[in-house]
């Protein structure tokens, strides 16, 4: 188990969110610590995805209320109030479930537009054109991509696994504080799983978060959590240690619900 | 000569008084004066044959299905004189440029380029614009790329402005030789009144062109009108890779016929306009396979901010003999703006059954998803939608097989697009 010590960096408070008329989130109570893994698994439909959608600020989502406070220079802020990029520039990541294409901008170009927006943000000095190619190549050896990728459209014509190892290198390059993986695991063949999961692990130090949504216990052979939550029917009904993602494994969900 | 205006058609009526009419005619009139010193007799010839046809029909309005989004009415309020327009050619050496005028006493050139130029300076065609041209240009510009040619550097062909007061008219026609490699840049709507060029290449046996055509005008406050084509006949074997970037001028249109007349012939015909302000951008193109295993793909882009206007007209024809063939079209269009229109109108003639083509047409606004995307990344909203845009508008050019090509083209669009009001639908 992590280290209680550790400063928190999210925290959500009897969270209830709707899409068009519908609940979807119905009081969702989460703290995630610095250096923690959490995995949020749960049957389809229990509103896995929507939490991290919520959280970097989807649009299509309401929440009706609760709160999802975090940590920005020591202060616990209210993220709702925060567009979807300034989340993004003070260190909420999502990686896609489904990545979007972006046909007519590079991937290169893009990752370098991102990375000095969030630069900027923090005052920190951006890349030059040069500097941040070579940074970006030492990125792309985590997750065992070659440059061609990075001439290429974001995402286009990229095959299923190819654009989750580009979401794994955005997340590289951006360094994210609170990273949240939606099932980054899902339509991986085991080869893709491995270097998917070995990125993951190198980016996870003790000043960043992650959680990650899954549907398998399978990515948690290779990621090991702190934490194991289960979301049913918008709400977290069940909270352990990694024991719990081998148990659901076993017996599935059908215990929990009854 | 004959002709008078009392012959016009009953819709043309209309325009039968109107100064631009009453110049244009008087000038069609007298054109037959200055072709007589036109060593190439049957240019004179037909010229004159294209003339008289034009007194008949005068200038085309929305009554013709050609034209129905785009009308000429703003062009007959002023008189303008007929004029030829200034034409810049830069080639790589071993590209020959001459004048028609020439033709017949270079020795340089062979019986056989010789031949190839006449007959593509004789194409038929119902391309008003193109035929109004032949009836004014006395000695068109033709350029000859020799068999096996090979160079990275493009043939640059410029149509320079012609003042107020004056309708500029162009010619250029060029052969591209056998298992040659070239490419071409034409930029033209630059600083005109009224400005019609017209190019006519020829592609012979495994021939290579990348075609580029900058319609770019001088910015929001153009009110120049720009009625241009370019026609293309592919040989056997050979590839056409063309774009075409237009947002300059008042009104511009632009009619581009491709023809596949030999066995394995090949052409991608994409194309972006961005319009602004009250532009109309209307452009009209014609892929005709004439034989079999002859393949086309095409991709163009429309992006329309403020009160602008865009059509687009995409023919796909395959003749009946044409088995094997495949075409492909796409017609995508962004709209930013509420105050946009837009005509799209695919037209797809297939007279056999052992072929491929799809077409397809799209009108939308950027997805909210894709917004969400790149704002999840850290940009801004402003800054997602320009990217956005951005990609969406550079895909016109990234088919072109030249770096240059696609560096020109993009460097156009991106001067196209800056200053462009983002309005969020």
């Amino acid at each position: 188990m992590a280290n209680a010590e550790k400063p928190l960096l999210l925290e959500i408070k009897n969270l209830h969110v709707t899409i068009g008329e519908k609940p979807v989130l119905k009081g969702i109570n989460l703290s995630v610590r610095l250096g923690e893994i959490h995995a949020i698994m749960g049957p389809n439909g229990s509103g896995k995805s929507t939490l991290s959608k919520v959280i970097a600020g989807h649009p299509d989502y309401q929440v009706v209320s609760g709160s999802v406070k975090y940590d920005i220079n020591f202060n616990m802020k209210n993220l709702l109030e925060l567009e979807p990029d300034v989340r993004a520039k003070e260190g909420v990541f999502l990686a896609f479930q489904y990545p979007v294409e972006v046909p007519g901008v590079t991937n290169e170009t893009f990752l370098r537009a991102s990375f000095n927006a969030i630069c900027k943000h923090q005052g920190i000095a951006e890349m030059s054109e040069a500097e941040f190619a070579s940074f970006l190549r030492t990125k792309l050896q985590l997750v065992e991509m070659d440059s061609s990728f990075l001439g290429r459209g974001v995402n286009v014509g990229f095959s299923g696994g190819e654009k989750k190892r580009n979401e794994i290198l955005q997340m590289a390059v951006l360094s994210p504080r609170l990273a949240l993986l939606d099932e980054t695991d899902s339509g991986l063949d085991i080869d893709a799983l491995r270097i998917v999961a070995s990125g993951v692990n190198k980016i996870s130090t003790d000043s960043n978060a992650i959680i990650l949504v899954t549907h398998y216990q399978r990515l948690l052979d290779y990621i090991v959590p702190d934490y194991v939550h289960v979301l049913a029917d918008g709400k977290i009904i069940e909270t352990g240690d990694k024991s719990l993602a081998l148990k659901l494994e076993e017996k599935g969900y059908d215990w929990l619900l009854k | 000569m004959t002709g008078s205006l009392s012959s016009l058609p009953e819709t043309q009526k209309a325009h039968a008084n109107s100064p631009q009419w009453m110049a244009l005619s008087e000038a069609l009139v007298s054109r037959d004066r200055t072709l007589r010193l036109q060593p190439e007799i049957w240019w004179r010839e037909q010229a004159i044959e294209l003339t008289s046809k034009w007194i008949k029909q005068g200038l085309p309005t929305t009554r013709l299905e050609e034209w129905k989004y785009t009308s000429l009415v703003g062009l007959h309020a002023r008189k303008r004189t007929v004029a030829e327009s200034p034409v810049d050619i830069l080639a790589p050496s071993g590209v020959r440029v001459l004048r028609l005028s020439e033709l017949e006493s270079d020795s340089s050139i062979s019986i056989y380029e010789k031949s190839q130029i006449r007959s593509l300076l004789k194409l038929k065609t119902n391309i008003y614009f193109e035929n109004l041209a032949k009836s004014f240009v006395v000695d068109p510009f033709l350029i000859f790329v020799p068999n096996n040619f090979h160079s990275e550097t493009p043939i640059e062909i410029s149509f320079r402005g012609v003042p107020m007061g004056q309708w500029g008219f162009a010619i250029v026609a060029l052969i591209v030789g056998e298992n040659a490699n070239a490419s071409m840049i034409e930029s033209y709507g630059s600083k005109v009144d009224v400005q019609t060029s017209a190019t006519f290449i020829q592609l012979e046996k495994n021939a290579k062109l990348s075609h580029l055509r900058l319609q770019s005008g001088d910015g929001v406050l153009d009110q120049g009108y720009v009625l241009s084509s370019a026609h293309v006949r592919v040989g056997e074997q050979a590839q056409l890779a063309a774009a075409q970037v237009s947002f300059g001028s008042r009104l511009s249109r632009e009619d581009l016929t491709v023809e596949l007349h030999g066995v394995g012939a090949d052409a991608t015909t994409d194309g972006v306009f961005i319009g602004r302000a009250n532009q109309l951008l209307d452009h009209h193109t014609n892929l005709v396979h004439c034989v079999g295993l002859t393949t086309s793909r095409q991709v163009y882009k429309g992006l329309l901010a403020d009160e602008s206007r865009g059509v687009f007209n995409g023919r796909i024809a395959i003749a009946k003999h044409a088995v094997g063939s495949s075409a492909a079209q796409m017609n995508r269009n962004l709209l930013l703006s509420k105050k946009v229109e837009l005509d799209t109108k695919p037209q797809l003639e297939i007279e056999n059954d052992d072929v491929k083509a799809a077409h397809g047409a799209s009108i939308g606004k950027l997805e909210a998803e894709h917004l969400f995307y790149l704002q999840s990344r850290g940009v801004s909203m402003t800054g997602a939608i320009e990217m956005l845009a951005r990609g969406f508008a550079y895909e016109a050019v990234g088919r072109l097989n030249s770096e240059t090509l696609r560096k020109r083209g993009s460097a156009a669009i991106e001067s196209a697009l800056t200053g462009i009001s983002w309005e969020t639908l």
